[in-house]
């Protein structure tokens, strides 16, 4: 399988070539978004790793054209000090994963692995979400690409939820920038009825960015796959 | 028909010039590549049947150069294939004495990429080895992938080629712009199609030797026009000539229609044997007379084939190293007998016809050759099996791509319940494969299991374990590896079978306790386990990779003393080219021993060679080690922000790998940067860390103790003498357990400094002392961790010692050799005011450049090496001041005696001040920057008298007199020999006249005269010892000297005239006279002395 890793930093790029061959991937790399957008056209990886912040064509613009090609490319970015809003913003153009750097072994097996299975289930999936009862809490069940279309259906059932909330994300969760603003908008609603809320199944680089954007802020605790 | 005959005799029996039919002369072309030689690739390409070949056989077989002829075929399209069907055979002619001949595959346990370049390498360092003028042919060259790695490697090679080797790459078709990038750097010959094909002339020729003179002239043009020259078709139409006489068919023929024609109008004249036995070898690519004959059940198989060649009919021979002769058909041809089976037989005869020419080879034992042809035949039992046969040959060679592509053609139900098949497409899958691997070799585990096969079990664990490692899985998930590994070794370990595969396993283990979980020491042990199994069954890549990952092991744990035996061991096992993991690792011990001599530039170089192998080669193992040289390169060449910069990537790659040992030596590299750079704050927290994170971890290795010298040092800094004393106390008896010599150096050296502050100073000396004597037995000259400061410290205060005064030399001459002096003296100076003490006195002084003054001839006064700048003086009184001095031999001149030199009639008051002024010029400019005053200087002046330092300020004229002296106490004591050494050691140093620019300076005179005096005698006495030696030509020379001095001494007039006589040039002996007569005429206006005339007269008389 072929990966692409863009980044202006030389060592990151060593490191990077060395882990996804030792994973057996056959790897190419760029150190600018110019290079790494023309290789992207010449090789069609099926995972591209890219760094947010570079001189040049910077990651969100490389997402961009990726998504031009419509290949069905896994796009992870990788984040670092401050650049979390473009982070968020590289949701709205379907990025498919986080990492965080300095990289963890955890993360990148985690944001792979996430690939594998993204690429095995086909095109992103269509929102949607239903609910378990119990007497003592609410098991709410997220599916698919979560926007801000949404926002009713989570309000509803931010109503009807039990004190005691969990958040089950499925494997295909994905969400857009409107999407995590609902996300928060359903936690608070959640939090001012008094209740908890915690979160499951979120992935590892799932939950590190939620973290990032704030919505640890919301009072919620998060659990990740357990195998991650 | 002109026959080719072979040349057994001077070349390998295996690669012959294939023996070509040649008709027709090709002069032309010949004459293209003769005025080409220089150019060392060749590349000849034209359509099927062009006579490309017979071209470059029919050329090479004129040639006494050597001659290798490998046909390709798509098998080569793997590098791996290729690069074995090509080393050894060129080896044995250019490197016969070299390396081992069991050479496997050229990957190795540290490598994740299949790189072709190691391939490249290996070839071209091969073609490098020797110097016999070597003709390699690479036909069919279009049999390969384009894009496959073989072709890279032929473009590697045609690109690198050396003088004494010629390629011929002899193809159907290549990229265009393959052939022009060659072609423009002028390294590529080409001959194209249009170069191959006949002239005219060249048709007419080719009739006529064929017996068809009563061609007309036009019918070879009609022919020439219809075939466009093309070689194939000129031999179908003479071919069709032969057959039928009539010749109205050609006026009708078209070129498109010359295959067609031949199959339609002469293939079918052949007899029926003879069209069925070909249309059914057809099914092989080459064959053998042996192979063909019981194949097609034919007894006169092998006469088919000799005639078809004979007669040119697209059949040639070739040599194959196990069958002998065989026979291979032009690729036309064959194309279109395999169209004939086609259409002449159903799909079920043609399987049956593939499947028994799969066990016709079978018979034969040509297992490897029967595969594609059960497979073509779907015959996948017989398939299988035959994989499993030739499976771990097949992996030991790297040949992974026909194994993979064989085993892939099969249908996934067989292979899927196939143990042998599953493992060996794991393995051509190798890292590539990731996660997957581990999953697949585990269904093959259980298969093996339960038909008990030892074999696969011992195999499958080694695999599995290295897939783990590679893919960083943790180490309890490794060690768990590792004990089932190990309990299956037990378990077969009384049996004295599958020697190969324990070997195989214990390597693995080996691999996975050093890179997996870090136990070193029995990763080592497990690797010479598999060693020792390597060397009973002669498997050099076994003690290789082993020996590989036991370096990989010493390395890890910094012992590189250790690291660099194995390599020197292991040097006849490993070639460099084909082992870049060999060379990485030799590249690190170069680097290592480089940086602790501080010969940062060749580290700096083997640096940049590393970095390039490690990723390209994608040794992941290997980096780490790489990037702390690279730091520490950085840190004792002051660049402190990279080698911070640097350490963080340490610590990102520790943070990706999961290793926290990398995050300690992270946290060690920026200890040791900050420390370097003074900031004492930031290295002792970052040391703090360091050591946590290694007594976390338990590692009690060489970055662990360094890190704790580390701390110790930064402690001393900071003043925490008691917490400096309990970590360096630690790491000194570490380094002790370890026996690293230079780091118990350095740790005592440490210590000196430790107990200096607690003021312990006879225990402080003695740390001291034992760090000096090391510094000289062991010869080094810096140290790994100190800071050049600290180091200098160290020294100056080791050196300041009561010590041998050789010792102390020794110390000082090693710290000037790394040290600016100037740093050192102001070092001294701070360590002087601070203890208020004069012990160091003495190792200032060893540190003051030595001054040499030339007085005879150009006055020269030398600082060290520099000569001192005329500018420095402040005026011509001190130089005179200096005159002065020396005039009196420098040494307890009363000062008086200089003042009435120079300023003769002055005041006492007056010339006492002139005098101090001056000789404080004088200093001044002798000392220039040594800075302040420590109480030490060139010049002295105790109690009104004047001296020069006689151990840092040298005279010439000192020197003279000494040697003359010597000279004259040995003339004395009539050791002549012994007198002649002294008084040209004396008459060396006699540049010119005693300070010959101060001609009018009238105190000076009398020590000139008296000097040049000195100077006559020795030169007259020289010459007198020499002729008693009869050395006659020095004696000459001495004399020639005297009266080039003083031209007025008639005594060295008469001896020269004796010396010339008694030699026989009585003329050169008038001309001396003449000479003496004309000077004292002229200068004195006399006739010679009588004694002089009387002389000249009996040499004139006694030789006529």
């Amino acid at each position: 399988m072929k990966v692409l890793v863009i980044d202006d930093e030389k060592p990151t790029l060593s490191m990077f070539r060395l882990f996804l061959s030792a994973y057996g991937y056959t790897v190419f790399v760029a150190e600018d978004g110019e290079t790494g957008v023309r290789i992207f056209e010449r090789e069609r990886p099926e995972i591209v790793f890219t760094d947010l912040k570079m001189p040049g064509m910077d990651g969100l613009e490389v997402l961009k054209k990726i998504r031009e090609e419509k290949t069905g490319t896994e796009v992870i970015i990788i984040t670092g000090h401050g650049t979390i809003d473009k982070a968020i913003e590289a949701l709205d153009f379907d990025a498919s994963d986080f990492i965080n750097k300095p990289v963890e072994k955890a993360a990148l097996d985690a944001a792979l692995k996430r690939a594998r299975v993204r690429m095995e289930s086909g095109p992103a999936q269509t929102f949607s979400m239903w609910t378990e009862e119990s007497e003592t809490r609410t098991d709410i069940h997220i599916k698919g690409k979560l926007s801000g279309l949404s926002e009713s259906v989570l309000k509803n059932t931010a109503e009807k939820s039990a004190v005691k909330a969990v958040l089950c994300f499925d494997d295909s969760f994905a969400v857009d920038r409107e999407g995590i603003r609902s996300l928060i908008s359903l936690i608070a609603r959640l939090n001012e009825k008094g209740g908890t809320v915690s979160m499951k199944g979120l992935s590892y680089n799932y939950a590190r960015f939620f973290q990032m954007a704030g919505l640890q802020g919301a009072a919620c605790e998060m659990e990740t796959q357990p195998d991650e | 028909m002109l026959p080719v005959k072979w040349k057994h005799s001077r070349m390998n029996k295996t690669f012959p010039i294939p023996e070509v039919r040649e008709v027709v002369s090709r002069d032309r072309l010949f004459l293209k590549l003769d005025r080409n030689t220089e150019t060392n690739t060749v590349f000849i390409t034209g359509q099927a049947a062009q006579g490309k070949s017979t071209l470059a056989a029919s050329y090479l077989a004129r040639s006494s150069e050597t001659t290798l002829w490998f046909h390709l075929t798509r098998k080569e399209s793997d590098a791996s294939c290729f690069f074995h069907l090509v080393f050894h055979p060129v080896r044995r002619i250019l490197d016969p004495s070299g390396g081992l001949d069991n050479i496997g595959t050229v990957s190795s346990p540290l490598s994740t990429t299949e790189e072709p370049g190691r391939y490249s390498e290996a070839l071209i360092d091969l073609f490098a080895a020797g110097e016999t003028k070597v003709n390699i042919v690479l036909d069919d060259l279009d049999a390969l992938d384009r894009d496959s790695d073989t072709m890279q490697v032929i473009r590697d090679l045609a690109g690198s080629l050396t003088p004494n080797i010629r390629l011929f790459l002899i193809s159907r078709g290549m990229s265009e712009m393959e052939v022009h990038g060659l072609k423009l750097e002028n390294k590529m010959i080409c001959i194209d199609n249009e170069d191959l094909a006949f002239t005219l002339e060249e048709t007419e020729l080719f009739f006529q030797k064929k017996g068809r003179n009563w061609l007309s002239r036009e019918h070879i043009e009609n022919i020439h026009t219809v075939t466009e020259g093309w070689v194939g078709g000129i031999v179908l139409v003479s071919e069709t000539i032969r057959q039928k006489s009539d010749l109205s068919w050609l006026s009708e023929l078209i070129r498109g229609d010359l295959v067609e024609y031949f199959s339609k109008e002469v293939y079918p004249q052949l007899e029926k044997e003879i069209k069925d036995f070909l249309m059914k070898i057809s099914v092989f690519e080459e064959v053998d007379p042996r192979t063909a004959e019981s194949f097609t059940q034919n007894p006169s198989a092998g006469k088919i084939l000799e005639t078809l060649e004979r007669r040119n009919l697209f059949i040639h021979r070739v040599m194959e190293e196990k069958s002998g002769v065989t026979f291979r058909m032009n690729r036309l041809f064959r194309d279109f007998l395999q169209r004939e089976l086609e259409t002449r037989q159903s799909g079920e005869q043609i399987e049956s016809l593939l499947h028994e020419a799969g066990e016709t080879l079978i018979r034969f034992d040509e297992a490897e050759k029967s595969i594609p042809f059960f497979i073509r035949a779907g015959s996948w039992e017989a398939a299988g099996d035959s994989i499993t046969r030739i499976g771990t040959d097949f992996l030991i060679k790297g040949r992974v791509r026909e194994l993979a592509e064989w085993i892939e053609a099969m249908p996934e139900m067989v292979v899927w319940k196939d143990p042998w098949l599953i493992f060996y497409l794991t393995m051509t899958r190798r890292i590539k494969g990731g996660s997957r691997n581990v999953e697949d070799f585990r269904i093959a585990l259980d298969l093996f299991r339960e038909r008990e096969d030892i074999r696969g079990i011992l195999l499958c664990t080694a695999y599995i374990i290295e897939a783990v490692v590679f893919l960083k899985e943790s180490p309890d998930r490794i060690n768990t590896w590792i004990e089932q590994g190990k309990s299956v070794l037990e378990s077969v370990n009384r049996r004295p079978t599958f020697t190969w595969a324990r070997a195989v396993l214990w390597q693995q283990i080996g691999f996975g306790y050093i890179a997996g979980n870090g136990d070193v020491p029995k990763g080592i042990s497990a690797c010479r386990n598999a060693f020792i199994l390597g060397s009973k069954i002669r498997n050099a890549e076994i003690q290789l990779n082993a020996s590989i990952v036991i370096i990989l092991g010493h390395v890890y744990t910094g012992n590189f003393h250790e690291a660099e035996e194995r390599l020197e061991e292991m040097k006849n096992l490993a070639h460099d080219g084909m082992h870049p993991e060999y060379r990485t690792l030799k590249n690190l011990v170069r680097i290592d021993l480089a940086l602790k001599k501080g010969e940062f530039e060749t580290a700096e170089y083997y640096l940049d060679m590393s970095q390039n192998d490690i990723e390209k080669f994608g040794m992941i193992f290997l980096y780490p080690g790489f990037i702390e040289a690279r730091t520490l390169q950085r840190v004792y060449t002051g660049r402190i922000r990279e080698a911070l910069e640097l350490a963080d990537h340490l610590s990102d790659f520790s943070v990706l790998s999961g290793n926290s040992f990398y995050q300690g030596n992270a946290h060690r590299l920026m200890a040791l940067a900050f420390y370097h750079s003074r900031n004492m704050e930031k290295a002792a927290a970052e040391a703090g860390r360091a050591v946590e994170i290694f007594d976390f971890n338990r590692n009690r290795d060489l970055h662990y103790y360094t890190a704790k010298l580390l701390r110790g040092l930064v402690f001393l800094h900071s003043r925490k003498i008691d917490l400096a004393e309990q970590v360096l106390e630690n790491a000194y008896s570490g380094f002790k357990t370890m026996k690293l010599d230079l780091f118990i150096t350095e740790t005592a050296a440490a210590m000196g400094l430790l107990y200096r502050e607690k003021g312990e100073m006879e225990r402080a000396e003695s740390f001291f002392l034992q760090a000096a004597s090391e510094i000289r037995t062991e010869g080094y000259t810096r140290f790994v961790v100190m800071s050049p400061d600290d180091f200098i410290t160290t020294m100056v205060l080791a050196a300041g010692c009561d010590m041998q005064e050789d010792l102390r030399r020794h110390l000082i001459n090693t710290l000037t050799s790394r040290a600016d002096a100037v740093k050192v003296r102001r070092c001294i100076r701070t360590l002087m005011a601070e203890t208020g003490s004069n012990q160091l006195e003495s190792v200032y002084r060893l540190l003051m450049p030595k001054v040499r003054i030339r007085t005879f001839g150009e006055f020269k006064v030398l600082i060290g090496s520099r000569e001192l700048d005329g500018s420095r003086w402040e005026g011509n009184k001190p130089r005179l001041l200096l005159k002065s001095l020396l005039r009196h031999h420098g040494h307890e001149v009363p000062k008086d005696m200089i003042v009435e030199d120079i300023w003769p009639g002055s005041s006492v008051k007056a010339g006492e001040k002139n005098f101090k002024i001056n000789l404080h010029r004088l200093r001044k400019a002798l000392e220039g920057d040594l800075g302040e005053n420590p109480g030490f200087s060139y010049i002295h002046l105790e109690s009104g008298i004047v001296s020069m330092d006689p151990e840092l300020v040298t005279v010439d004229m000192n020197e003279f007199v000494h040697f003359a002296g010597k000279g004259h106490e040995c003339c004395s004591r009539e050791m002549p020999e012994e007198a002649l050494y002294w008084y040209e050691k004396a008459c060396g140093l006699y540049r010119g006249d005693f300070l010959e620019e101060e001609p009018y300076t009238e105190w000076l005179e009398q020590q000139r005269i008296s000097l040049r005096d000195e100077y006559i005698y020795m030169l007259t006495k020289k010459a007198e010892i020499y002729e008693d030696l009869d050395r006659i030509p020095p004696a000459i020379r001495d004399l020639k000297k005297v009266i080039e001095i003083n031209p007025l001494q008639e005594s060295a007039y008469r001896n020269l005239m004796i010396l010339y006589a008694d030699s026989g040039e009585t003329n050169a002996a008038l001309q001396v006279f003449d000479q003496c007569r004309h000077t004292i005429r002229e200068e004195l206006d006399v006739e010679p002395d009588p004694r002089t005339v009387r002389l000249y007269r009996e040499i004139r008389s006694r030789h006529g």
